[in-house]
């Protein structure tokens, strides 16, 4: 066991977890109703929204996962980069006008707005379990981020519950503080937060490079096969056309999960958030230095050290980043680089709960079980749901394969991709009908969950032949494609047939801002 | 590369004058020059040239993340002419 390592850890843990739960009085708001404790009363300004929606993005599984990736596959890692590029040009376009509508007319979710626009519990319905299910294996990978660290801090001894005991205690420390102070704990976590993984970061990047003869030394060790994508081979184009769809479907489909959702809605102002947005690159840049430890850790050739070798066979290039701390840094470093993980699943974890509990309340509870419940009833279950799905993902990592959260990971965005005709294009028009859009979900989930299992839920791509060509892309951008047409084949039968429904509770003024 | 060309956010208000329709097209086109640059993994996927033993595949995106920061600020500050 680290004891110097450990002993930092343990104090920047308690350090957070006690403003987590000073983190109620902040901007006091009353408590009791729902957009206060999960959206902060929206009066985050510039500020806190950079440091919400960054520690809500980059999450403590982007540490681990991203380097392992390129470690292990090379340049298809990289695509994280391209993803973050894509991010926020799309989110600076489309979520302003989302936020105003919200705002409007008192929505908490993306399924309130779907319900309000298109008048129809049953698609609202459809688009929160999508939201719930690809949240909860998303939660059990920030708890993953967690036990690795903690592992690698020394405690690797029993099985079951008293090897998980550190884990449970991490769970219990933040299912409390999100029950007690909703979004307010993550918001000023996230500070905390951003600050250790800069410090981190930086001295990885800057230090590591330095002792391995700078980073034009790094990449001539890394194998050609490794540095650049495959050529396009035979009519198969590869990973040239999987890189890019890679970024592309994962960038739209992060905007629909309920946790950017959630960080989104919490700003103050349709302006806020744009301004943020052109600040917000600087966490991609981060992004970009992470990605690259993966090559780093290629280089130092951390798992061929012998005191490394016992985690590799245990988590595989996942301890590319661990491992790089824990070779070239002192004992008190590697406590900050660990609570930087550690403190990074805490915050992602809590928006991701918040966000899955507003979706649980508003659109299942207040719609179907108890329709007129008062203000203070819809919190107390929001907050009851919270700790419901925290401990669902707590299950899931003790007792679950980690193979499996990272298969339902993958497949949870192709869902919540599926989600974007109906929450995306309805923005925008009224044009679709909302049996049509039901139906384009059911078959995009349908065809994205058989073309996933196709590889054991492995693979994120699917080949498609299409005139002599072999073109491999995300599935759920494919699965997107099948949406829209039938959406759209489906909105044109019915209104030639003259079943459309005009119902709709917004006006076009309430998406100016 | 399509969703980066979606219209703004203040599509669809009804009226709008030639002027602000221009400022709006132009918010368009620099929200899509990131997009469009790391899209095209064909055309970066080399390793030359290289910028301080880093391929270029590597670099180019890299420098894409501060140029995209550069784009929506202008974008940033055309929206606040319109509005």
């Amino acid at each position: 066991m680290h004891v110097v390592a450990t002993a930092v850890f343990v104090a920047l843990f308690v350090l957070v977890s006690i403003l987590g739960f000073l983190s109620a009085r902040w901007r006091r708001g009353d408590l009791r109703h729902l957009h206060e404790w999960g959206l902060g009363g929206r009066r985050f300004g510039g500020w806190i929204t950079w440091f919400l929606i960054g520690g809500d993005l980059y999450t403590a599984y982007t540490f681990i996962a991203v380097p392992a990736l390129v470690f292990g596959a090379g340049a298809l890692g990289f695509f994280a980069v391209p993803f973050t590029v894509l991010v926020y040009p799309l989110v600076f376009s489309i979520l302003p006008r989302f936020w105003s509508v919200t705002k409007a007319h008192g929505y908490v979710t993306a399924a309130d707005f779907v319900a309000g626009r298109y008048g129809s519990p049953t698609l609202a319905l459809v688009v929160a379990l999508t939201g719930i299910v690809a949240t909860m294996p998303y939660i059990a990978l920030q708890l993953v981020g967690i036990q690795v660290v903690v592992a690698a801090l020394g405690f690797t001894g029993g099985h079951g519950l008293l090897g998980d005991l550190p884990l449970i205690v991490a769970f219990v420390v933040l299912a409390a503080f999100t029950y007690t102070s909703g979004l307010r704990a993550p918001a000023s976590i996230a500070v905390v937060k951003d600050l250790l993984v800069y410090i981190t970061v930086a001295a990885l990047i800057v230090v590591v490079p330095i002792k391995l003869g700078g980073f034009g030394a790094i990449f001539a060790s890394i194998p050609r096969t490794h540095l650049l994508l495959p050529p396009v081979k035979a009519g198969n184009l590869g990973l040239q056309s999987l890189y890019p769809t890679l970024a592309l479907g994962s960038a739209l489909a992060l905007m629909l999960y309920p946790h950017a959702t959630t960080a989104v809605l919490a700003a103050d102002s349709p302006k806020t958030l744009r301004r943020n947005l052109v600040f917000l690159p600087a966490y991609s840049m981060l992004l970009g230095l992470i990605a690259l430890l993966g090559y780093v850790a290629y280089a130092a050739g951390v798992e061929k050290l012998p005191d490394m070798q016992p985690y590799f066979r245990r988590y595989g290039p996942q301890f590319a980043m661990p491992g790089l701390l824990l070779h070239f840094f002192p004992g008190w470093f590697v406590g900050v680089g660990f609570a930087a993980v550690a403190i990074g699943a805490l915050v992602p974890a809590a928006i991701m709960s918040i966000g899955a509990a507003n979706l649980f309340t508003r659109n299942i509870y207040k719609a179907y079980i108890k329709p007129g419940c008062s203000a203070k009833t819809e919190t107390e279950v929001a907050k009851l749901v919270s700790l419901m799905v925290k401990f669902g993902a707590l299950l899931f990592v003790v007792y679950l394969p980690v193979k499996f959260a990272i298969q339902l990971q993958l497949l949870g965005g192709v869902l919540v991709l599926q989600t974007l005709p109906a929450v995306g294009t309805g923005l925008y028009t009224r044009w679709f009908e909302p049996k049509a859009l039901l139906l384009g979900w059911a078959v995009g989930l349908c065809w994205g969950i058989w073309a996933a299992s196709r590889s054991g839920f492995q693979q994120s791509g699917y080949a498609l032949h299409l005139a002599g060509f072999v073109i491999p892309a995300y599935i759920g951008l494919y699965a997107l494609a099948w949406n829209f047409l039938v959406a759209i084949a489906a909105t044109a039968l019915l209104r030639t047939l003259g079943l459309a429904d005009a119902t709709d509770a917004t006006v076009t003024a309430d998406y100016a801002g | 590369m399509k969703p980066c060309f979606v219209a703004l956010s203040s599509l669809g208000d009804g009226a709008v004058t030639p002027k602000a329709r221009k400022l709006r097209l132009a918010q368009v086109i620099l929200l899509a020059i990131p997009c469009v640059a790391v899209l095209i993994a064909p055309f970066y996927d080399l390793s030359a040239p290289s910028l301080f033993g880093v391929p270029f595949f590597y670099w180019w995106q890299l420098i894409w993340v501060p140029l995209s920061g550069l784009c929506i600020g202008i974008a940033y500050r055309v929206n606040a002419c319109t509005s």
